[in-house]
């Protein structure tokens, strides 16, 4: 056994290398960046799992060939996990708190907090840069029952900290603030691993399919399989958009539409163009098309509050969501020769999947009575170029009857998207010697609009936080209140 | 809802597991392996043991009877498609078949110890899937973690 050991030797020095690098990052850069407290606890965590697999990597041993015969491939194994965090660690060091949109971001995680679901008031999330342009979420629950299951092999090593989620942001939009609202979707997608609502959809797409046809139980299980999982995947996508159209209202599916350019689905007209849709009609293996996925945000928002304000709205983006309420399910069957056929199958597992939104948003305030009423004096700020963080709303006719309010962050995004889509001519011509027909002088506004709603969404966090004051001005400060 | 007249013949669609899944089968079997190890020398614990290898006799039943996996939730079997599909390829070329008797002989066995012959047949087993998982893992157009 000498010479093999000398080889397991080699093999476990390589594997406690790869580590090493993997992990060194964390430990190097860290400590030359400003990142939120959910990026250190995932670096934490990472420096931990560093830890405890070295040390079981100098404590590895075997006896015999055959203990070598039964125990090598348990080094693959780690390696392999370690491949899973090896894609997470750089990204999270690039996304310091410098590059990320942290105003933003921080704005929809604490409309996230107000879901009543385990874990979701505690929740935070560690931002990453993407080359793609993709917002993507890891999927934390899973990496947590990775993490369970790597204690197994490795009994010290440590579990994936509670109520964290990772999420990607394309490295580019880190200083837009209304594109980032489809971080809301990959929330969803966060709430949908950790609450496993793929299982109840998997059996709901097995019974559709059942019911639908003698075919599908003729079929192999092997068949079956790739079925009921293209089936949940799309589920699952349908599941976050109608998420972020309920976390966020209309202004989630106005970033979607801006960030597919979704738009020139519409004619002159704005009656939807026949040649156009094809570029978006089409289903993917993983994900539904964009065209399906945004009738579904309009079907959904048909049924809420929020409705009666896109109906009126004169916004492009708007009269996209309503005439997209009219294709018909055989317009998508038709345009899709190799996946149409679950399309149908799909449509029937919609209202289950609206039903889940339900539960998941059950005692969640949709934001829109709020909304109206501060709509019209935010942007009414905005067209003076003033920040609203602190709205005086009347409630009376006396001089007195007026009170200070702080719009939410829903809000917010929701009014300065409108003010955005419509109103920045309007803005433009109000200043003197501006011309709104220059690309650059439009961005440069734009680019303020943005900046006075991230600014009021900072405002607006800042007068959550306690602050404990120094009564008596001598030094001594309050004890925190209990 | 319109028939499924193409059904069969659209099934072709590749690449649409998910790497974390594959790992975490990986990761099962390597825990199996090495209860069954610990068995095997005499100071292994019966209950782990047992909780190893439970989600893979589980469903290796269920294949074998060819019952229906969707039907219903059941937190006892795998019911990701990774897993099911990776446990379907290592049953089928399994030789001499899998070993469903042997598993199920080790998950409700009492206190008594395993005879060596079924361990080596399990650890064979589970060697097998441990390789396949990975295999997969480390497919390059396996998709990645990340969820758009």
């Amino acid at each position: 056994m000498a010479e093999q050991r000398d080889y397991l030797r080699h093999d476990l020095t390589a594997l406690y290398a790869f580590i090493e690098c993997v992990a060194g990052g964390v430990v190097s850069r860290r400590n030359s960046a400003a990142y939120s407290a959910a990026a250190i606890r995932f670096f934490d965590f990472v420096e931990a799992l560093a830890a405890s697999s070295k040390n079981h990597l100098e404590r590895w041993s075997v006896d015999d060939s055959e203990e070598f015969e039964d125990r090598r491939g348990e080094l693959g194994t780690i390696r392999a996990a370690w491949r899973e965090f090896h894609k997470l660690i750089k990204p999270a060091l690039d996304a310091d708190t410098l590059q990320a949109p942290s105003a933003v971001v921080d704005g929809i995680v604490r409309r996230f907090r107000e879901l009543e679901l385990p874990g979701c008031k505690e929740t935070e999330f560690a931002l990453f840069h993407t080359s793609e342009f993709n917002y993507v979420q890891v999927h934390t629950a899973d990496l947590r029952r990775t993490a369970e299951k790597i204690r197994h092999i490795i009994p010290d090593a440590p579990l994936f900290p509670d109520n964290l989620g990772l999420i990607g942001l394309p490295y580019s939009q880190g200083r837009t603030a209304f594109a980032n609202c489809l971080v809301a979707h990959e929330m969803g997608h966060h709430i949908y691993r950790r609450m496993a609502y793929g299982a109840a959809l998997q059996v709901k797409a097995d019974a559709v399919l059942k019911s639908g046809s003698s075919t599908y139980e003729q079929m192999e299980q092997g068949q079956k399989d790739v079925v009921i999982k293209a089936l949940t995947q799309w589920s699952e996508e349908i599941f976050c958009d109608l998420f972020g159209a309920m976390l966020l209202g209309p202004c989630y599916p106005y970033s979607y539409i801006e960030a597919y350019d979704l738009s020139a689905i519409l004619d002159c007209n704005g009656l939807v163009s026949g040649d156009r849709i094809l570029p978006f009609i089409g289903f993917y293996e993983k994900y539904p098309s964009e065209m399906f996925r945004l009738q579904q945000q309009s079907i959904f928002l048909r049924e809420s509050p929020w409705w009666d304000h896109i109906s009126k709205s004169s916004a492009r983006y708007a009269t996209l969501l309503k005439v997209l309420h009219n294709v018909p399910i055989d317009a998508h069957v038709k345009e899709n020769d190799k996946l149409g056929y679950l399309i149908p199958v799909l449509d029937s597992i919609m209202p289950e999947i609206r039903r889940v939104i339900g539960n998941t948003f059950e005692g969640v305030d949709c934001g829109f009575v709020l909304f109206s009423q501060l709509n019209n004096t935010i942007q009414k700020y905005l067209a003076n170029g003033i920040v609203p963080s602190t709205l005086n709303v009347r409630y009376g006719n006396r001089p007195e009857e007026v009170t200070m309010v702080s719009p939410s962050p829903l809000v917010l995004l929701n009014s300065g998207m409108e003010f955005y889509l419509t109103r920045v001519n309007e803005l433009m011509c109000s200043i003197r010697d501006e011309d709104e027909t220059m690309f650059p002088r439009r961005l440069h506004w734009i680019r303020r609009i943005e900046e006075w709603i991230a600014k009021a969404i900072e405002d607006e966090s800042l007068e959550k936080e306690v602050i404990d004051v120094d009564p008596g001005g001598n030094g001594n400060p309050a004890p925190p209140q209990t | 809802m319109m028939p499924f007249k193409a059904l069969g013949e659209n099934c072709d669609m590749t690449a649409i597991g998910e790497r974390v899944h594959y790992l975490s089968l990986a990761l099962d079997a390597r825990r199996a392996l090495n209860a069954i190890r610990a068995a095997d020398k005499g100071n292994g614990r019966t209950d782990e043991l047992r909780n190893s290898i439970r989600a893979a006799t589980e469903s290796l039943e269920i294949l074998s009877t060819r019952a229906d996996l969707y039907a219903k939730l059941s937190p006892g079997h795998y019911v990701q498609y990774e897993e099911i599909q990776t446990l379907r390829e290592v049953s089928s070329s399994f030789e001499p078949g899998p070993p469903i008797e042997v598993l199920r002989s080790l998950l409700s066995g009492g206190e008594d110890m395993p005879t060596s012959g079924d361990l080596g047949l399990a650890r064979k087993f589970f060697r097998a899937l441990e390789s396949r998982a990975l295999h997969h893992y480390n497919d390059p157009i396996s998709s990645d973690t990340f969820m758009a």
